[in-house]
């Protein structure tokens, strides 16, 4: 008589997702599907938050696909403005879409970059003439309208605020030159401090195309499409020096640059990567932190027709999400930390639009979306359910020779308040899998405050539910998942036990 | 009817006067032609009394200047002076002739200076900026091979230190690219100023060399021509040395032309005193002719009276002539007049219409 076996899944998929490697070598951390999960706090796979709309009406947005880039700015006296745009048209305000647009000037596009510098918020997007607004005027006006204006700003598609001046960069027909203000003066190009450098002769491979501009630890990092190059000394661009370059690798979209801690995260042609920040060992580590997605990646990348694509860090979520709206998916890379193959756990939601992001200084994570901006928060997306999914590696249970014969998976979950779901099992590699239904428990969830005050909740109830199921079937290998879905509260699989009998070789 | 006598008589008175009329228009007649004959005999005598005499003056060095009958004379200078004066006029002649050419080597230096004044004319160039420019051309050229090393470095520095692209508005370039150029223009302006600096003295050494040189053709040629004037005047000198014997000669003659003079004055006042005298001696006897004449006339005209009233006269008419002459005279009567000078008496005598002896 065969005896019946158990399979300790503990923290599924606490390695996040991998598509990239054979799966019969891959342990049980790893999961094939990771949809709309995060990596929570304790290394559990877990539902993302939902995407809870902000703006009450997408009016002004028309028929466009919504908010495509968002700033914060601050002023000097700490006067908080959020700028979007989208539509052809420049807006502040988050519930309220306030057209911010200058008269008789012309937007054909909505990819704008937006710094702030001494005050004043800048605009650029390529071949558009830059705009500026400040407090003091109360409105965006072109560059070349506004007093103090000297030189001839370029019409870039990069523009970096960093070491007291704007850095421009990626203009059409002039991809090679950095150009920068005067010290604290983003309006003066021709006086002060001001200059630019043509790096033309300082590619590794002789050419390149510069994407994006960074300030990463005292240095400013300069992105090429296959290449990057790095200065010291930026403080003094007359007198900063080349102390680095990268040859192979690039970055092949603006916004997917973003300091993460010490590293620096970008979206290369072949995956996101890392720019380590041990400079002292005068090399420049990276590392392929996207790795286990890999081609899969890639192949979204090569989806998206106009190379918008947005990304963002949020501390408060430990997470880096990297949206590829043509492929209406979400990656998201927890930042906790590396695994031992050097790359971020990995999860991914589909389906998803996000057009760009905004974290602002208090953590809020914004997305932009088609009908305006939405707030990374809750557990349903505008007031609709999600399915969060997970499902394992093929499992082999060390007995890859033989068949083996579920009866019954067990699952440990956080949260999930009254959840419904199901769980999923397949043999031999197989993708129409089995399903059985679950339904999570209700507790009584301590809440405080809440329409007191009008204000967050102070804690949440923590919800454990235990859910199994019988099941049946055999194969030589097993696939399982779970599939819940989240509709205003959260879940996490704690555990998953899987017993099962081994039978004979086969 | 008148008295034969008185018919004899008028007749013998006409023909009495008409002869006496007759014979007193021929003593006239002959008395003109005596006084001429007379005045040709005094010209001749005056002209032979008063020829020139040629004469000779001779020096005490022996030279002589001998006149001719025509009014011509002669040098005769001695042989000493003649020695003198051909060597003197063939040195003038010399010295002329030698102030009529420069002096061959004068003007072989004055040839060279020429050449030298026009190497150094042809070396100045007008255009002090053409100049200039070469100067700073070839201070460049000297510098410009470090300039170039040094841009080199710092290209290769800005290279690996990736910033030969930068531009900036406050440096153009790099702050080492501005002080490299800054540096290099201070030399370049230095260069410039030394070019001009240098064109400048270049061409007032030039210019001293072309004065100096111009100051040299001049004072060669105010050389020559001083000493071209010098052997004029030594030519002068030595013509008027060479001629001096003859001056003295000449003027020897006319210390004797003077000398003779007095002996040719003396010859002249006895030439017109002669010719005074024979005036005189000539008018007397013409006077006296016509004397003589007015009294034949009378007498001859008183005889025919006489004859025509037959008063006879035995004494002929000259006899009586002569004793009324003496008489009138208060010489003696007869025939010597007494009371005359011997030469007016000789000529008295020698016009005697009728010969007659004094």
């Amino acid at each position: 008589m065969n005896q019946l076996q158990n399979i300790t899944i503990s923290a599924p998929s606490f390695s996040g997702l991998n598509t990239q490697d054979s799966p019969l070598g891959l342990d049980s951390t790893w999961a094939s599907v990771a949809d709309h999960c995060v990596i929570d706090q304790y290394g559990r796979i877990g539902s993302r938050k939902g995407i809870s709309q902000l703006t009450a009406s997408p009016a002004p947005l028309g028929s466009s696909n919504g908010i495509v880039s968002m700033f914060e700015f601050v002023d000097g006296s700490g006067n908080e403005t959020i700028f979007s745009t989208g539509n052809n048209k420049i807006f502040s305000g988050t519930t309220t879409l306030t057209d911010e647009t200058p008269g008789s000037y012309t937007v054909t596009g909505n990819d704008w970059k937006m710094v702030s510098l001494a005050g004043k918020c800048y605009f650029f997007q390529r071949d558009h003439e830059p705009l500026v607004y400040s407090t003091a005027s109360g409105a965006v006006e072109a560059m070349t309208d506004v007093h103090g204006y000297a030189g001839t700003v370029q019409e870039g598609n990069e523009v970096l605020a960093a070491y007291g001046r704007l850095w421009v960069a990626d203009i059409t027909d002039d991809k090679q030159v950095v150009y920068w203000s005067d010290f604290l003066n983003g309006l003066a190009w021709n006086s002060g401090s001001s200059g630019s450098i043509d790096l033309a002769k300082h590619w590794p491979r002789g050419y390149d195309e510069i994407v994006a501009l960074a300030a990463h630890n005292g240095y400013l990092i300069i992105f090429g499409k296959e290449s990057i190059l790095m200065y010291s000394g930026a403080e003094s661009p007359s007198t900063m020096q080349l102390v680095d370059t990268t040859d192979s690798v690039g970055c092949i979209a603006r916004d997917t640059v973003h300091a993460v801690g010490p590293d620096l995260l970008f979206l290369s042609s072949a995956g996101l990567r890392s720019l380590g920040r041990t400079i002292q060992e005068d090399s420049l580590p990276m590392a392929d932190v996207s790795k286990n997605v890999r081609n899969e990646l890639l192949s979204a990348i090569a989806a998206q027709s106009d190379n918008i694509i947005k990304a963002v860090y949020s501390p408060e979520n430990a997470f880096y999400l990297l949206s590829l709206t043509d492929s209406s998916v979400v990656y998201c890379f927890d930042v906790r930390g590396l695994l031992e193959n050097q790359s971020y756990r990995v999860t991914k939601w589909p389906s998803t639009e996000l057009e760009s992001f905004l974290r602002d200084r208090d953590g809020t994570l914004y997305l932009g979306v088609e009908n305006g901006i939405a707030k990374y928060n809750g557990y349903d997306d505008e007031g609709a359910s999600y399915t969060m999914r997970y499902f394992s590696h093929p499992l082999t249970f060390d007995a890859p020779a033989n068949l083996k014969f579920l009866k019954k998976i067990r699952a440990t979950i956080i949260g999930g308040n009254l959840s419904t779901g199901n769980f999923r099992w397949g043999y031999d590699y197989k993708e129409n899998y089995d399903s059985r239904p679950f339904v999570l428990g209700t507790s009584g969830i301590a809440e405080y405050n809440i329409g007191e005050y009008g204000i967050a909740e102070y804690s949440v109830g923590v919800l454990t539910s235990r859910a199994d199921v019988n099941v049946g079937g055999s194969g030589s290998v097993v696939t399982v998942g779970v599939e819940a879905v989240i509709e205003g509260s959260s879940l996490s699989l704690q555990e998953l036990n899987i017993q099962s009998t081994i039978g004979r070789l086969i | 009817m008148a008295d034969l006598s008185e018919i004899f008589s008028g007749l013998l008175g006409t023909a009495g006067q008409y002869t006496i009329g007759s014979g007193a228009a021929d003593s006239a007649r002959a008395s003109g032609a005596l006084g001429q004959q007379q005045l040709q005999d005094i010209s001749s005598n005056l002209s032979s009394g008063l020829e020139f005499r040629p004469f000779t003056v001779t020096t005490g060095t022996g030279s002589n200047v001998a006149t001719d009958a025509t009014g011509g004379f002669g040098v005769n200078l001695s042989d000493t002076e003649q020695n003198i004066q051909n060597n003197a006029l063939f040195g003038a002649n010399q010295f002329l002739q030698a102030g009529q050419s420069s002096d061959p080597a004068l003007q072989a230096q004055r040839d060279r200076i020429n050449q030298l004044f026009n190497t150094t004319a042809g070396q100045i160039n007008p255009n002090v900026s053409q100049t200039t420019q070469g100067i700073f051309d070839q201070l460049q050229s000297i510098v410009s091979p470090e300039q170039q090393r040094q841009r080199l470095a710092l290209e290769e520095r800005l290279m690996g230190q990736g910033r030969t692209g930068v531009r900036t508005a406050a440096y153009g370039g790099t702050p080492e690219q501005l002080a490299m150029e800054k540096a290099i223009q201070e030399q370049t302006s230095s260069n410039a100023l030394t070019a001009r600096t240098q064109a400048l003295s270049e061409q007032d050494r030039l210019f001293n060399l072309l004065g100096g040189a111009a100051g040299l053709g001049t004072n060669l040629a105010s050389a020559g021509q001083a000493m071209q004037a010098n052997n004029i005047g030594m030519g002068g000198n030595m013509l008027n040395a060479g001629y001096n014997p003859q001056s003295q000669a000449l003027q020897a003659l006319g210390y004797g032309t003077n000398l003779s003079q007095i002996g040719a004055g003396l010859q002249q006042q006895s030439g017109v005193t002669q010719a005074q005298l024979g005036m005189g001696g000539v008018e007397s006897l013409m006077q006296g002719q016509q004397l003589g004449t007015e009294w034949d006339a009378m007498m001859n005209s008183a005889i025919i009276n006489s004859l025509t009233t037959q008063n006879a006269n035995k004494q002929s008419v000259g006899g009586s002539l002569i004793d009324l002459v003496g008489g009138i005279f208060g010489g003696d009567s007869g025939n010597s007049i007494t009371g005359l000078p011997p030469e007016l008496l000789d000529l008295l005598v020698s016009t005697q219409p009728y010969g007659g002896q004094a």
